[in-house]
């Protein structure tokens, strides 16, 4: 079996798993329930690539969001969700890559994209335990600056790919 | 901005709202692995100034047969001094049958390493042209996407089939003065013997018929041989789409345009100056000519000949450029006939051309696929009577007629024709 896709059956497991584990640790059955259902549309997305994966990804992060507010353990809804993502980029990936990965650069290119996926996963998740662990008080006013704050660097950050990186 | 970075974008979007509406702070936590893979994809593109390939496309050949596999190669290389993530995509054109090997791929090339990729396709016939290499830079992550397209130039023309015909025997009204091999009715320098005229001042003493110059001791005779010429020889192919009948993957114009392509290389070939005009949507040309250069012009033509949808002016042979072909040319048409064409040929004989029409047999074409109920063969039947009448019609202005089932070997119908037409001259 392809690298990609044993990172994406575990990846898939764990997501599924944290997902229903919140659900099952606030008591709520019915959300156990679509979490399993999105996990078998998850296996289903492979058939159609181009849109299913996008719905897979909205579905977890918002059961993830609901969970949370209904009371799941929020770092088991934090991880479900940021894992879901994983697993959301190696179905594109196994799409886009199809059936022409026999290559050795092809090979390469795949190894990369695990490398980088890897440190998505590992740097935000680590942040985030790092984050929650640290127990600063900060104001919710200075929280929502800090958040808009990071939003207009993501629209300059944009601005800047845009006109020197891909010559828009 | 690619569908990626649309959905991540929306996500992180979506869930600042959903913080600011609930002012609850794990879900903003929630936001972080969608900001990590963003900026860590934004931090691996790579910069587009600094990015320099070169490209390459490498054919077996760039004139083919139809039905022939052809090799393509891709041949990129990475020349920046960073490794890049690549996407190759080649495009395929409408014809083309790829019949192994991959069209695209992602790989990653670090600096001075390239990558080759390569398929085989096969066409029946036409001109294929290629003039860059699509690519797509990005990063390892796929967010952000750079399209270029790189300078890679090849051309390949397939030919239609040619099935190789035996010298076909040639009489024309008339001939072009070079020499060839079909006699012209005229005395001069050739090998069979023509006749005995009285001597002129010039003529060369070798040809002295001394026996009868000694049989009249004040008159010198030569003796002449029959001049051996070249015949102008016009092609004209029917494209349009009334004439055409396809059925499955099979088309009587492709079968047309090997005849076609077959009786250009057989003219050539016995040294004649050969034409030919294609008339359909557009019209294709390549005027008269000899030898090989001749014959690529006409395969050219033939690569390129197209059944296209009928305009108001393609409809009617009547408004072909006939004067394109000179006056003393032999005129040959392939066409399955419609109704309305009897008039173009009236006009030919009017032009003094001498005509041979083939005209592939539609209705045989048809006749395996046609259920035969009875209605259905009553049907055959009133058609195969048109057609027999519309034939005929254009018989009757001394034109001979090929009516060509295409299964049928077209020479041996070609020599009888012209065979047949000679005896009636004659």
């Amino acid at each position: 079996m392809a690298l990609r896709k044993t990172f994406f059956a575990v990846c898939l497991v764990v997501s599924v798993l944290c997902l229903a584990a919140g659900y099952g640790i606030a008591g709520q059955w019915a959300g156990v329930v679509m979490v399993i259902v999105t996990g078998l549309a998850w296996l289903l997305a492979r058939k159609y690539p181009n849109w299913l994966p996008h719905i897979c990804l909205l579905a977890s992060v918002c059961m993830a969001v609901v969970g949370r507010l209904t009371g799941s353990p929020p770092l088991l809804m934090i991880c479900g969700s940021g894992i879901a993502l994983a697993v959301w980029d190696l179905l594109l990936l196994d799409a886009a890559l199809g059936r022409n990965s026999s290559g050795e650069q092809t090979r390469q290119y795949e190894n990369k994209h695990l490398q980088s996926l890897v440190l998505v996963l590992g740097s935000g998740l680590c942040a985030v335990f790092l984050g929650r662990s640290l127990t600063l008080r900060t104001p919710f006013v200075l929280l929502v600056l800090f958040v808009a704050l990071a939003v207009f660097g993501l629209d300059r950050a944009w601005g800047y790919i845009k006109k020197w990186r891909v010559g828009g | 901005m690619n569908n990626k970075t649309l959905v991540v974008g929306l996500i992180i979007f979506s869930l600042l709202v959903a913080t600011l509406i609930t002012r609850d702070g794990d879900i903003a936590w929630m936001m972080l692995p969608f900001l990590a893979y963003l900026g860590i994809g934004v931090l691996q593109t790579p910069l587009l100034e600094n990015l320099r390939f070169s490209a390459e496309r490498k054919l077996e050949q760039t004139r083919s047969n139809g039905g022939v596999s052809v090799n393509v190669v891709l041949a990129i290389q990475n020349q920046a001094l960073e490794t890049v993530h690549l996407f190759v995509d080649e495009t395929v054109q409408a014809e083309m049958k790829i019949t192994e090997g991959e069209l695209n791929r992602w790989v990653t090339l670090r600096s001075g390493e390239s990558t080759e990729l390569e398929y085989t396709f096969t066409a029946a016939r036409g001109e294929f042209s290629w003039e860059s290499i699509r690519t797509v830079v990005s990063d390892p992550l796929g967010l952000i996407e750079t399209e270029m397209l790189l300078p890679a130039n090849a051309a390949l023309q397939i030919r239609p089939p040619i099935k190789k015909f035996k010298a076909i025997p040639l009489r024309p009204h008339s001939t072009v003065h070079s020499p060839g091999s079909i006699p012209a009715r005229l005395g001069g320098n050739g090998t069979d013997f023509f006749g005995v005229r009285e001597y002129h001042p010039g003529d060369p003493l070798r040809s002295l018929d001394w026996r009868l110059t000694a049989r009249h001791p004040r008159q010198f005779f030569i003796k002449e041989f029959e001049q051996e010429e070249i015949a102008e020889v016009g092609l004209i192919l029917d494209a349009r789409q009334r004439t055409d009948l396809r059925i499955g993957e099979e088309s009587l114009f492709e079968r047309s345009v090997g005849a076609t392509a077959s009786l250009a290389e057989t003219f050539l070939h016995q040294g004649h100056r050969v034409s030919l005009l294609v008339f359909g949507e557009t019209i294709l040309n390549a005027f008269p000519g000899y030898g090989k250069m001749q014959l690529h012009r006409i395969m050219g033509c033939l690569s390129r000949a197209k059944v296209g949808a009928e305009g108001p002016a393609s409809t009617y042979l009547h408004f072909l450029p006939i004067r394109m072909f000179p006056s003393h040319a032999f005129i040959i048409v392939i066409s399955s006939l419609a109704a309305v064409d009897r008039p173009f040929f009236q006009r030919l004989r009017a032009h003094g051309y001498q005509v041979l029409l083939i005209s592939p047999d539609p209705i045989d074409f048809a006749y395996p696929t046609l259920s035969q109920d009875i209605t259905n063969r009553l049907a055959i039947r009133a058609t195969r009577i048109e057609r027999r009448l519309r034939l005929n019609d254009i018989a009757q202005l001394q034109i001979p007629v090929i009516d060509w089932q295409v299964d049928q070997p077209l020479f041996p119908l070609v020599r009888n024709a012209l065979t047949r037409s000679r005896g009636k001259r004659e």
